[in-house]
């Protein structure tokens, strides 16, 4: 299988050669970087990647409150980038989720209630897949039922499930091992984490 | 015939009527009789097999819980562990486990570090059969060691601390 870590985010150009070595090691096969760390320096990580047989994607996250401030954020977005949209606020997160130009949806666990059938048809119908920060999980281990309750959410409603690290160190990354037996522990076959990790970037981007 | 005739052959059909009714009444409270005393017999009947079943249920239950508890070795590596002690790296599992899962499933789960080359920053890790994903799904939140940054890879689980071996 092809593991994909959609985002990462670097601080410096050794940081993330370093995890780009560690990626490769792990399995993965494709690693989407954030665009804030500069265009030059992910040119360059385009051409180490290429010699380690990594594929290197430019990742653009969007993180607004307010609809209007989203959708110039997105009307501003270039192609051939994979677009994360971290929700924050209810408006925010139906827009993102019927936009097509968005394609991942990052909820926040204040918009919990909002996960349900219609929000589902909203996705299916922007093209969008829920995306889960694994390093939300470092940062405070007490989101795990919501975890749970999210990929509960998009396995109900057959809405594509993509987890990624949105690692800003080497030791924030995870194994693909870990996320198998992560989700192996809430109660769900271990496959749906590892297919959570090999999401389709070629459709996505075209 | 004669109406004297006729009339005394109506009482007596009346008469065997009226015994046969009587006769049937006497049987009907007879089936009664005995139905509720088959009725009784039945309950009695049912709370036995009730009581049996719920004993068999209780052996049953103390049968899985007596059961021996299989022992997992998990072979795992740590990355930039150089100078780290195998005790540091067992209490900062344990601590991290207890913060996602709590106290009591540390206390279940036995989880004891059996091997660990500092050198080679390699180790088992034992525990009990049930809780070997949760400890898995632990070692990926280990991300720090007394302020040191590391990351733990799971390598195999094996049944064996022989087979385990194997593997480092």
């Amino acid at each position: 299988m092809c593991y994909t870590d959609l985002l990462v985010k670097p601080r410096s150009l050794d940081e993330a050669v370093y995890m780009m070595k560690l990626l490769k090691k792990m399995g993965y096969r494709t690693v989407g970087v954030d665009v804030g760390i500069g265009s030059e320096t992910i040119r360059s990580l385009r051409e180490k990647g290429e010699s380690m047989g990594l594929r290197v994607l430019e990742v653009a996250t969007l993180d607004t409150r307010d609809e209007r401030e989203a959708k110039k954020a997105v009307s501003e977005l270039r192609g051939g980038r994979i677009v994360i949209g971290k929700a924050r606020s209810p408006s925010v997160l139906r827009f993102f989720s019927r936009d097509s130009r968005v394609h991942v949806v990052e909820p926040v666990p204040r918009l919990t209630k909002l996960f349900d059938r219609n929000q589902s048809a909203l996705m299916k119908q922007g093209g969008s897949m829920l995306g889960l920060n694994l390093s939300m999980l470092l940062r405070d281990p007490s989101l795990l039922p919501w975890f749970d309750r999210m990929i509960s959410f998009a396995l109900r409603y057959g809405v594509d499930l993509v987890l990624y690290s949105g690692a800003s160190s080497w030791n924030m990354l995870w194994h693909p091992r870990i996320v198998r037996h992560l989700l192996s522990s809430m109660g769900y076959s271990g496959r749906v984490g590892l297919m959570a990790l090999s999401p389709e970037i070629n459709a996505l981007l075209r | 015939m004669g109406i004297e005739e006729a009339v005394y052959a109506l009482v007596i059909i009346i008469a065997l009527l009226v015994l046969r009714v009587f006769m049937l009444g006497e049987r009907l409270r007879e089936l009664q009789a005995s139905m509720r005393s088959m009725a009784e017999e039945l309950e009695v009947v049912l709370k036995t097999l009730k009581s049996v079943e719920d004993y068999y249920s209780v052996q049953l239950k103390i049968k899985e819980h007596k059961k021996k508890a299989r022992k997992r070795y998990i072979v795992f590596r740590v990355l930039h562990a150089r100078g780290l002690s195998a005790s540091a790296i067992e209490e900062e599992l344990k601590n991290v486990l207890k913060k996602l899962y709590g106290e009591p499933f540390v206390r279940e789960a036995m989880i004891s570090l059996v091997y660990y080359d500092p050198v080679r920053g390699k180790g088992i890790v034992r525990t009990k059969h049930t809780c070997k994903d949760r400890v898995i799904a632990g070692m990926g939140f280990l991300r720090s060691v007394n302020g040191r940054k590391v990351m733990v890879i799971p390598i195999r689980t094996a049944g064996t601390i022989k087979k385990a071996r194997e593997y480092i």
